[in-house]
């Protein structure tokens, strides 16, 4: 960044507020070992390689602003691998996250902040308005009932057990996605509606630290779900929406009367049931997973339900050739768009340190990629292309909607 | 090896650097011997406080006066030693409100420059203050690091033609009736033995100075008042916060570049070595400091070290804090001996002063009248513009250059600044080892103690060529031991788990307790 | 959110890993919760067993095995002396033919110890080893002429350290670096994860032999710094050695170090995929217990408190730095069931003068005391709870840092706690 990112107020408010939190986050346990930037995959690959150590050091020393000024902060995918090597338990993704949170809203980089605004002011982050919103619903039912011709696509019903979230990207660019999800929900069988706002499934507030935008965000999905009488949110497949909205109910004390389930725990739970039949032939490629961050490794740690083994039985009835990416689960590397990073610009950075996550790839020998994650799913779309590699992300929605067996 | 030479100084700590750039700056040719390193007693043991005065208004106007003086001298000519905090005479609830008018009374008698706080303003700059302030006084008190003083008045001097041998410990002198003939002695890691002829002798040897004295025949009657110091791995004040009553224990907090300093306290000992922090120490000052900063009570200690005030005794039964802590300068004109000084006392704050007055007699005896411009003229690395700055050396390193790692992570510390440590040690003569490299550095000074950095600095040493065959990991071990006596009194909490993994690794995986 | 298991190992370290693995095979429902990452990333990976006895004399043994049955006879409140020799071979055993014979490919001497050379230039006793030090054993063993090879800018490893303190003992070794231009473009820092990314890389590995073939000279192996990849180290050192034709090793470092953090990597995977449930970062927080039985544990992160209902509880929390024990200026206390715990005295006891003379600091004595089940025991010796057991660092009686049987320990007692979990649930009529 060319011009101050802090002024003189600001810049000693931010020294101070990141003095006290490193405090509060454990930041003067640092042992110095080190631990943290062998998790790292940007320390030392990032123009800046700022070493975690250093991050803290400087904040304890009152330079905090310096911190706040470095573009390293939006460069970091907040995967949480440092945390999870940390032995003294200090936590460097919060420092992050308040950091980022103490550069004025205005010059946050690239389309964070953007998308949390709209998320706030039109309820979704695409700005979708009600009537495209519900003319989208229509249009894609419509298409699939050629296929399927009982399919309901229930919105805004009074009483259903499950509220399903979508991530706004779909009815902005992926449409068609909209009927895989449509098509399982459908076979599984259960009762279930779409609302007409408050539907979205993502949450960038939590990347900018906007903390009142991140609030209001979940309180208002959940009066909705509340309105509508739900008890159970399908949670869809976006790991950081999933993650901002399981860790935002506690740290804003939101009381719900309702569980949040992530929809990979849902597939996995309605093939045990015998709600879906499937057909794991119907792939023949090789498949591997990319486990994303968020509803993997950083929700274990925060202390609610990982996707990381429903996610391999349900690939285990839709495909057959399936193939781990090592490392894996909670050790696995992010997609490289990570906190936020896809929307923030820096794509030489992204695209330099994603190419551990292209090596993993490569080494599994899979043409497809599954990841049950709307913003890992955009990033290595991203880094296949720029990498020039044969390989493809795939939805696990996709993969499991096709093997569905009808009839 | 002979020396000859017209002043020798014994003591390589702030007061005897502090004379070798008198002499030098007089004209009058120098040689120091010290026989460890730099600040290798009282200078390198201390708060690091540049006293306002204001701590002495009261029961010792003179010294008062003095630091006084001295703080505003040292704070032009001594600027790159010094970070000018500022600092803060606090009285909490329980605090005498008969002392505070004392105090202002007294502080008004000897030009200490006292202003009341606004307490309000004072809970936004100190947020680690306790809130429960009553009273509150801002004084001219700085932050001052004694090894970079030190260092900066030996280069000084060196630049002028003195010279400076550590590791060289006075161990006789012979005497030839009214006059010391030679001084002998031994260089510590190559036993070489050194005959010194010198005109004069200075004895800067601190509370040493009774041993020096007593090498010459002369008597010096010195009480060993043995202070400690705790030290937090974080910076938790901004200015040097003291406590407005009467001096005691743990009763000054003193912002030092990185870390935060606690004490002192004032036990009498018997002997000079050796010295430890006991566990009832430590808990008494971290007890007492944590009342004026509660942060201490859960702060992270790291280390706790000691130094030792020589008092010049009048009485031996008079309290150690009411003995002024002015200099005296012996001139052991009544021993019979015409050639030595002795100075001790005094303080880190008035170190120049000290040096003026024991050079101005030995000018005298040899004839020479130059007048003292120690009080203007600026020590290397000082002057204009210059300040300690912690904050630039941090942002310094926030982006390595390219072969510019970062060997000490907790403080900071990268190779290039090793590189011209190391490229000066050389210069000088001077034995290079971790040791060396943290007295001019900070390196080894942080959370991990030397335990990360001071592998990595003799791996360096290795890889430079600078140690050979076994003698890298004797250091290492040595730097380990040498750290150990500070480390060990403050071994519960975060740190205890630092050691542990510490020792862990030097144990357990390297086996380096007992390599096969 | 509920769940409820047979067994609850509070802990992921080596001693927690170890449990479950063999809980699960014995057919208990496991489930892990480990605040941290544990000791394990950070040790050399290499497993000591005991390798210094008596300590106060710091006697080398060349076998474990003997100086294990001295120990046992003469302090039966040590781990070991708890669990007996039988326990302990058992347990040994059977863990090392699984590591031998997985990806890691550990290798051990027979019945002895072997001693194998570190990044400080040390000698160091062990017991087992992964693939990757197998020749530096070897090497060392027969004081082959050897490269030892560091990176410009990699300040965790200077192989000059190694060399000028072993040549007297070593004709033929050499000391080499190699400059970051050689294989790295731009201005990129050289640190071991970076490296360890690179090995991994075919085009890397080509590019690192071409530099280091015409250094090689009379070497019949090449040492390098434990930095030959993460998880692929035994392919990598294949590769490197065909490409090289010599015997290629790596040799352990500082911190923190790769070698601990594969094994950790390889446990954990290998656990998961058997069906145990591992959960790191948010911790055990309290317990429910009354009359002497725990039944259930909480979870306390950054979501809401998660109840875990256990039958049987093994705690295996580790020491200080694992965060099992912890002290403040007053005493030490054990963390998770405020289980008894004597400090040596007060604070000026803990430590010794000396850092690392012996026979080491009376604190690393200091541990949870148990029965010869492993159970805890309160005043007197008697056991305060009827389910719950006590494993790893964290037992008192030990000092694995001078005996050298930091693994050691973690194994047999993590095999002996597992062994009483399936006694007690047969007694109560359990069986699996
Ligand atoms: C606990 C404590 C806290 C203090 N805090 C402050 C403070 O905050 N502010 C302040 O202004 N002052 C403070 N002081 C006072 C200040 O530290 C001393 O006044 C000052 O350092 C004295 O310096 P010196 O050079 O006279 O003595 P020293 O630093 O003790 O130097 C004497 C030197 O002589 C050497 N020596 C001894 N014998 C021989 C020999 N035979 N041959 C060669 N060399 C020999 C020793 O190795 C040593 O290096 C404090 C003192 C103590 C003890
Ligand atoms: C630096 C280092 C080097 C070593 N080198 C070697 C070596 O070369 N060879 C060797 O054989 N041994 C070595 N060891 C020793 C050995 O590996 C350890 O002693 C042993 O692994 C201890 O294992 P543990 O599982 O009992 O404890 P730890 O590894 O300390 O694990 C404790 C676990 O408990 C968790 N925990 C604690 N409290 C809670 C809670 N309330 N809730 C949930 N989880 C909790 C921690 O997060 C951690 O996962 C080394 C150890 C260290 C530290």
């Amino acid at each position: 960044m060319t011009e101050a990112v802090l002024s003189g107020k600001a810049r000693q408010h931010a020294r101070e507020a990141l003095r006290r939190l490193v405090l509060e986050t454990g930041g003067d346990r640092c042992l110095s070992c080190g631990a943290c930037v062998v998790g790292c995959p940007v320390a030392d690959w990032s123009e800046e390689r700022l070493d975690p150590r250093r991050l803290v050091r400087l904040i304890q020393n009152g330079l905090g602003d310096l911190i706040v000024e470095m573009d390293w902060i939006w460069q970091c995918t907040e995967c949480g691998r440092c945390n999870a090597l940390c032995p003294a338990g200090v936590d460097l993704a919060a420092l992050i996250g308040r950091a980022r949170g103490l550069v004025p809203r205005d010059r946050s980089p690239g389309q964070i902040q953007k998308t949390a605004d709209l998320h706030r002011t039109v309820s979704n982050n695409m700005g979708i308005g009600v009537d495209d919103w519900l003319e989208t619903v229509e249009w894609m039912g419509d298409e699939l009932r050629e296929d399927i011709p009982d399919l309901e696509v229930p919105v805004e019903r009074q009483g259903a057990e499950y509220f399903a979230t979508i991530n706004s990207k779909l009815p902005m660019y992926y449409p068609a996605d909209l009927q895989d999800i449509f098509k399982i929900f459908h076979a599984a069988g259960v009762d279930w509606t779409l609302p007409e706002k408050w539907w979205e499934g993502t949450n960038y507030a939590m990347f900018t630290d906007d903390e009142a935008t991140w609030e209001e965000t979940l309180r208002r999905q959940a009066a909705k779900v509340e309105q509508l009488g739900c008890r159970k949110v399908a949670y869809t497949e976006c790991g950081h929406g999933y993650y901002a909205t399981m860790a935002g109910y506690a740290k804003f004390g939101i009381e719900i009367r309702f569980e949040v389930i992530h929809v990979v725990a849902l597939y996995a739970l309605w093939i045990r049931e015998g709600r879906l039949r499937l057909d794991s032939s119907r792939h023949t490629g090789r498949v591997t997973l990319h486990d994303p961050c968020n509803a993997v490794r950083k929700a274990s740690m925060a202390g609610f339900a990982s996707i990381a083994e429903d996610a391999r039985f349900v690939l285990s009835h839709v495909c057959e050739d399936f193939v781990e990416m090592t490392p894996n689960r909670d050790a696995n590397y992010c997609c490289s768009g990570g906190g936020g990073a896809l929307i923030a610009g820096f794509k030489k950075a992204r695209t330099h340190y994603g190419k551990v996550k292209v090596d993993q790839i490569d080494r599994t020998g899979a043409d497809l990629v599954c990841t049950p994650c709307v913003n890992c799913y955009d990033a290595l779309d991203n880094l296949a292309r720029d990498y020039k590699r044969p390989w493809r992300p795939v939805h696990l929605w996709k993969l499991l909607a096709d093997a569905i067996v009808t009839g | 090896m002979r020396i000859e030479t017209q002043v020798l100084v014994i003591g390589g700590g702030v007061t005897g650097a502090g004379i070798l750039r008198d002499l030098a700056m007089r004209g009058i040719h120098a040689v120091l011997l010290e026989r460890r390193d730099l600040n290798a007693g009282a200078s390198g043991a201390n708060h690091g406080l540049l006293h306002s005065g204001g701590r002495y208004v009261v029961a010792d106007p003179a010294s008062a006066r003095e630091c006084a003086r001295e703080n505003e001298v040292l704070k032009r000519i001594a600027s790159g030693c010094v970070e000018d905090t500022g600092g803060l005479f606090v009285a909490l609830e329980e605090d005498k409100d008969e002392y505070i008018v004392d105090f202002i009374s007294a502080a008004a008698r000897t030009g200490v420059s006292v202003e009341q706080a606004d307490l309000k303003e004072l809970r936004e700059e100190e947020p680690f203050l306790q809130p429960r302030v009553k009273a509150a006084f801002r004084v001219p008190d700085a932050s001052m690091n004694p090894f970079l003083t030190t260092e900066a008045n030996l280069e000084a001097a060196r630049r002028l033609g003195a010279r400076v041998f550590f590791y060289t410990q006075v161990t006789s002198m012979q005497r030839d009736r009214k006059r010391i003939a030679r001084v002998d002695a031994i260089q510590a890691k190559t036993g070489e033995a050194v005959e010194v002829f010198a005109d004069q002798v200075v004895s800067a040897a601190g509370p040493w100075v009774d041993q020096i004295g007593a090498l010459a025949g002369a008597d010096l009657r010195i009480a060993y008042s043995k202070g400690s110091l705790l030290i937090t791995n974080s910076r938790l004040v901004n200015r040097v916060i003291n406590r407005l009553r009467p001096p005691s224990d743990g009763d000054i907090v003193v912002p030092g570049e990185t870390v935060t300093i606690t004490g002192t306290n004032s036990i009498r000992v018997e002997h000079l070595d050796h010295l430890r922090t006991s566990a009832s120490e430590v808990d008494r000052l971290v007890e007492e400091a944590s009342r004026m900063v509660p942060a201490l009570e859960t702060a992270r200690f790291i280390r706790a070290y000691a130094g030792v005030r020589p008092l010049v005794l009048a009485d031996r039964d008079e309290p150690d804090r009411k003995i002024s802590r002015a200099f005296t300068v012996f001139d052991h004109e009544k021993d019979g001996l015409e050639n030595l000084v002795s100075i001790a006392g005094g303080k880190l704050t008035t170190y120049r002063l000290m040096a003026e007055k024991a050079v101005d007699l030995v000018s005298r005896r040899l004839g020479v009248d130059e007048p003292c411009r120690t009080a203007e003229i600026p020590l290397p690395g000082s002057g204009e513009g210059r300040a300690l700055d912690t904050s630039q050396r941090l942002e310094r390193l926030r982006v390595p250059p390219p072969g510019g790692e970062v060997l000490c992570e907790c403080e900071m510390v990268g190779r290039q600044q090793i590189e011209e440590i190391v490229a000066e040690l050389r210069k000088n003569g001077h034995p290079i080892d971790p040791n060396a490299i943290r007295l001019r550095s900070r390196l080894g000074m942080g959370s991990c103690q030397g335990g990360f950095c001071g592998y990595r600095t003799i791996g360096y040493l290795y890889e430079r060529g600078l140690v050979s065959s076994k003698k890298g990991n004797e250091m290492l071990a040595d730097f380990l031991e040498k750290r150990w006596n500070g480390i060990k009194p403050m071994l519960w909490g975060e740190q205890l788990r630092q050691e542990q993994l510490l020792e862990a690794i030097y144990c357990g995986s390297l086996n380096i307790d007992g390599s096969l | 959110m509920k769940t409820d298991c047979d067994l609850l190992i509070v802990g992921g370290g080596l001693t927690g890993l170890v449990a479950a693995w063999r809980a699960q095979r014995e057919g208990l429902k496991t489930v892990v919760v480990a605040q941290g990452p544990g000791s394990l990333p950070f040790t050399s990976g290499a497993l000591d067993l005991l390798a210094v006895y008596p300590t106060e004399a710091k006697r080398y043994r060349e076998s474990p095995w003997e100086a294990l049955s001295e120990l046992i006879e003469t302090e039966p409140e040590h781990p070991y002396g708890r669990v007996g020799l039988r326990g302990a071979r058992a347990a040994v055993e059977d863990f090392l033919l699984y590591l031998e014979a997985g990806p890691l490919a550990y290798y051990r001497r027979g019945e002895e110890n072997m001693a194998i050379v570190t990044g400080a230039g040390t000698i160091k006793p062990t017991y087992a080893v992964s693939v990757s030090m197998k020749k530096n054993r070897l090497a060392w063993s027969r004081r082959r002429p050897a490269l030892i090879l560091g990176f410009e800018g990699l300040y965790e490893f200077s192989p000059e350290q190694v060399v000028c303190n072993l040549q007297d003992r070593w004709g033929g070794l050499k000391a080499a670096r190699l400059d970051r231009s050689v294989l790295l473009d731009g201005d990129r820092r050289l640190t071991v994860t970076q490296l360890a990314f690179e090995f991994e890389r075919p085009e890397f590995r080509d590019r690192f032999a071409g530099a280091v073939k015409p250094l090689l000279g009379q070497s019949r192996f090449l040492g390098l710094p434990a930095v030959l990849g993460f998880d692929r180290v035994a392919a990598v050192c294949r590769d490197l050695e065909e490409r090289l034709g010599v015997g290629v090793f790596e040799i352990p470092l500082l911190t923190p170090s790769l070698p601990g953090m594969r094994l950790a990597a390889l446990l954990k995977r290998d656990l998961v995929e058997a069906g145990v449930d591992f959960r790191q970062g948010a911790p055990v927080s309290r317990l429910d217990e009354k009359g002497g039985h725990v039944s259930a544990a909480y979870r306390t992160g950054k979501s809401r408190e998660e109840r875990i209902l256990a039958e049987y509880v093994l705690v295996a929390t580790g020491r200080f730095f694992g965060g099992g024990l912890e002290a403040d200026r007053q005493g030490v206390r054990e963390m998770l069931l405020d289980l008894q715990v004597e400090a040596p005295g007060d604070r000026d006891n803990w430590h010794m003068a000396s850092f690392l003379g012996a026979p080491g600091h009376p604190i690393n004595r200091v541990g949870v005391k148990v029965d010869s089940m492993l159970r805890p025991v309160g005043p007197g010796g008697v056991p305060v709870y009827d389910n719950v057991f006590v494993a790893g660092a964290v037992l008192a009686g030990h000092d694995w840092v001078r005996e050298k049987s930091g693994a050691g320990i973690s194994v047999v007692t993590g095999y002996a706690a597992v062994d009483s979990v399936l006694a007690a649930r047969a007694r109560a009529g359990g069986g699996v």
